[in-house]
């Protein structure tokens, strides 16, 4: 089935994905997190997706917890955008294009609250 | 050879000869800048303010066991060269941080960056700074930092401490 592309509005959310070992010792989100898939850094989109069906789509949910981004603040970074690409499998869909530099990644770590925060890694302990 | 261990060790006889500073019994009356220099980096080796950092390094070591895909989302393993740059980086760092401007670095995070690089990441009240160490070596570092308000440094940095004006930003966070 192929999905039409809408317009995501400013006041919805993204949920991403944050693998166990982008967790710092202390437990904080690491910057590393925020990086490119292909053509841009996959979310999905509120309007058709929960934390809980993102972290399912994971290839091992036990792993991974999610993060929310603000629309509108991942659109105050003047180099992103944050653009609907639905696929079959998946209608929340939504990249956040622009390159991800260092300064991209503390201004993306600061807009981040979280939806469930994955397991501890083991490795970092 | 000889002569210029024992001068190293007893720093106050080539300064007695070069400049006609003042020496009795081996303790200086008055000391010159050099001299100070030449103290700092002994405090430097004798002390243990590396130790921390050090901690820090060896339990990042778990980066460079990483394979592709680890993410399942298909990021790339990290190669131990990259590890060691940034890792050598941080130590270079903090030792010129406080040999030569009194300052203890504090522990970062060493994580994981995108496309097989590794991040040193700062994150405090004074200030958060993220340095990137790129997985091409033939490349600089990215960073970029900023003290919470208006105050931003960003930019490319070499992988020497002695090259970086990075450092003397941090150093006045610091401070």
């Amino acid at each position: 089935m192929s999905w039409p592309k809408e317009v995501i509005p400013d006041e919805d959310r993204l949920f991403m994905r944050v693998h166990r070992n982008l967790l710092s010792k202390e437990g904080e989100l690491r910057p590393g997190v925020f990086r490119d898939h292909g053509g841009g850094m996959s979310t999905d989109w509120s309007k058709y997706s929960t934390p809980e069906e993102t972290i399912a789509r994971a290839k091992t949910p036990a792993d991974n917890g999610a993060i929310v981004l603000p629309v509108g603040g991942v659109r105050t970074i003047p180099t992103l955008r944050v653009e609907h690409a639905p696929v079959a499998e998946n209608r929340a869909h939504a990249d956040v294009i622009g390159e991800k530099t260092p300064e991209v990644r503390v201004l993306l770590l600061r807009l981040v609250e979280w939806a469930s925060r994955p397991r501890r890694s083991a490795t970092d302990e | 050879m000889q002569v210029e261990r024992h001068e190293y060790a007893q720093p106050w006889r080539r300064h007695r000869r070069s400049h006609g500073w003042s020496v009795e019994r081996g303790d200086v009356v008055r000391r010159s800048p050099e001299w100070r220099l030449e103290d700092k980096r002994a405090q430097a080796r004798s002390s243990d303010f590396l130790d921390p950092i050090r901690e820090a390094i060896d339990r990042s070591r778990w980066i460079t066991q990483l394979a592709d895909d680890w993410d399942g989302e298909g990021a790339s393993a990290y190669r131990v060269q990259t590890w060691a740059r940034a890792t050598d980086f941080l130590l270079q760092s903090a030792r010129w941080l406080h040999t030569f401007l009194g300052v203890t670095l504090p522990v970062p995070d060493i994580g994981p960056g995108p496309d097989g690089s590794v991040d040193l990441h700062w994150r405090s009240e004074e200030f958060e700074l993220l340095v990137n160490v790129p997985d091409d070596p033939a490349k600089p570092a990215r960073f970029y930092g900023d003290d919470h308000q208006a105050l931003r440094v960003e930019g490319t940095t070499p992988l020497r401490a002695e090259r970086t004006p990075l450092l003397i930003w941090v150093a006045g966070r610091l401070g």
